[in-house]
């Protein structure tokens, strides 16, 4: 099965007027994002995450390399290149922009409506979807509206029925929960969840890493328009397959012992005494010193590192 | 398909603009008011109604024309409900269609209702100053139809060639100046040829030329001598009045297409 998304070396660069500068907002990029995979896509702000994704649903055109949806070309810099493989492949994209802009003359139902048409669909299947969407976003009661009274939140459950509104393979949500409050963003991360385990493919842009933690399979970092960590989300939060050992107490002779083995001892507030283990420490040999002196093991846990940790130590690296 | 869903949103966002709303009271009430302004040629009335309104509707449908069509694509970009629409499986040609679409709703909406005005006047001034002389209303009507239609004929070009230029623009300024000036030189160009025949410089009467021959002639699409003489005639014919038209908003929906194709939006 072909990946859902495939970014070849993907390179956007803006120049100035005249050509004397050069930005590059996205930086020979590769990725691939398997089917039914929910990817997660960080970066500080001005990394080129918005750009990737603007390239990938063909509203802007990189300066070179490509992008495959589903194994077919989608979008490439040639200036000939057809806009038929594009529009086809378009109608399996479900997207909602950062903070979702409407025509604010519209009703909600209205906005769903001209969306869902513009997908083709038509009569009582549009009629259905509209109120299918609405049903699953919560925003029934709201439909009649006007988009221009809508709040924030409001206006982001629009913009997801509207990326859901053609039963789409593959989900680009750009910021999905930035200004809801904490309910509303609970039931966006549980609708994400539900959509992962109906076989979507989700491709999600966000700084709620906490979010992305517990939502994501796969994980791209970029920054300055460059692919800075890139993997399963475990193998990058399991910092070099280490582990933790804790104890309830630790003799001076084998804190001695183990201090000297490059081992860093760290007492927890619950009093239980961490012994971290050095990068590439064989944990059987610590094990062994621990067992000699008949110290108390309360477990072995494998040293994990917060998506934000990593997020952080990431961007730096490689600023540094 | 998509372009008519595009164009229709295109039109109801349109006609709710404040600007386009202002410009069509400010018209209505020139055209209303212009049997008013017939004490100032008494024994010429209806001709004055005539001159007053064909250029009352010329101009503020001009200006409803690149307002219109030069706002749509700036204002959208600005707003930034064009991501969604082009995340959308379509064409951007169909983006674009629609749009120009939306604008030609509005436009013929707006020069229709003047249109309807005018025809109200010049009954009421046709029952008024009835004597031998004076055509019959039907005569009168059928010129100030072809008047009108013809006048929607130059804003179907002048809004084609607002609208290339709004594609490559990020405000709604540009392609509202660039409207303006293209309808000036649009209605001087038979000066362009005059001033090309007595140019002392051939390079300079070669590039006068070239305008001339490029250029949209505006004044053909200006029915005022028949108008006001009531000769239904249109000396370049309707039909090739209307290809002539057809094929410039073409070429204007060409350079639109081609600015936009690949454009960064």
């Amino acid at each position: 099965m072909p990946p859902a998304i495939e970014i070849n070396n993907l390179t956007k660069t803006y120049r100035s007027l005249f050509g004397l500068r050069t930005v590059n907002a996205v930086d020979s990029l590769n990725l691939t994002v398997e089917e039914g995979e929910v990817f997660g896509f960080l970066g500080p702000n001005g990394a080129g995450k918005t750009t990737t994704i603007k390239i990938l649903l063909g509203i802007l055109y990189p300066s070179s390399g490509d992008c495959r949806l589903f194994g077919e070309l989608f979008t490439s810099n040639s200036a000939f290149a057809p806009e038929t493989a594009n529009s086809k492949l378009k109608a399996k994209i479900g997207y909602l922009p950062e903070g979702p802009y409407f025509p604010e003359f519209l009703t909600g139902r209205e906005v769903l409506s001209f969306y869902g048409k513009l997908y083709g669909l038509r009569g009582d299947l549009l009629k259905k979807r509209i109120d299918d969407v609405l049903d699953i976003v919560g925003m029934e009661y709201a439909a009649g509206r006007l988009v221009q009274h809508y709040s924030k939140g409001m206006r982001q459950r629009i913009g997801l029925a509207q990326a859901l509104l053609s039963d789409q393979k593959l989900m680009i949500l750009d910021e999905p929960t930035v200004g809801l409050d904490p309910i509303a963003r609970r039931e966006i991360r549980d609708l994400m969840i539900k959509l992962r385990n109906l076989g979507k493919t989700l491709f999600v842009c966000s700084h709620e890493l906490s979010e992305v933690e517990m939502i994501c399979d796969k994980i791209a970092i970029i920054n300055r328009g460059k692919l800075i960590r890139y993997g399963k989300l475990l193998d990058l939060i399991l910092h070099d397959r280490a582990v933790e050992i804790d104890v309830a107490a630790l003799a001076e002779t084998v804190w001695k012992k183990l201090e000297s083995g490059g081992c860093a001892m760290e007492r927890a507030e619950t009093g239980l005494i961490s012994i971290r283990l050095p990068a590439g420490g064989n944990v059987y040999e610590v094990m062994d010193v621990l067992r000699a002196d008949s110290t108390e093991i309360v477990g072995i846990r494998p040293k994990k590192e917060s998506l934000e940790d990593l997020f952080i130590r990431s961007v730096k690296e490689e600023v540094a | 398909m998509n372009s008519l869903v595009i164009g229709l949103n295109a039109y109801r966002e349109s006609i709710r603009r404040k600007t386009l709303i202002a410009f069509l009271l400010f018209a209505m009430l020139v055209i209303g008011s212009s049997t008013f302004l017939t004490v100032l040629s008494p024994g010429e009335e209806v001709k004055m109604v005539k001159d007053v309104c064909l250029s009352c509707i010329s101009f503020f449908g001009m200006l409803i024309a690149v307002f219109s069509a030069g706002a749509l694509i700036p204002s959208e970009v600005d707003n930034r409900t064009i991501h969604t629409i082009l995340s959308k499986p379509m064409k951007r040609i169909t983006y674009l269609t629609g749009k120009y679409l939306g604008a030609q709703f509005t436009i013929l909406l707006n020069v229709g209702l003047m249109a309807v005005l005018f025809l109200i006047l010049l009954y009421l001034q046709s029952r008024r100053y009835v004597d031998e002389t004076t055509p019959s209303f039907s005569v009168t009507a059928l010129v100030a139809s072809k008047a009108m239609m013809l006048v929607y004929f130059e804003l179907l070009v002048l809004s084609a060639l607002a609208f290339a230029v709004s594609t490559m623009s990020t405000s709604a300024t540009l392609p509202v100046i660039a409207g303006i000036f293209i309808y000036i030189v649009g209605h001087s160009v038979n000066y362009l040829k005059n001033l090309s025949e007595h140019s002392s410089s051939e390079l300079m009467s070669l590039i006068i030329r070239l305008f001339y021959l490029i250029l949209p002639n505006f004044s053909n699409f200006y029915l005022r001598n028949q108008l006001i003489q009531n000769d239904p005639y249109v000396p370049q014919g309707i039909i090739k009045l209307f290809i002539y038209a057809v094929l410039y908003a073409g070429f204007g929906m060409l350079i639109a297409y081609i600015l936009f194709r690949k454009k960064d939006v």
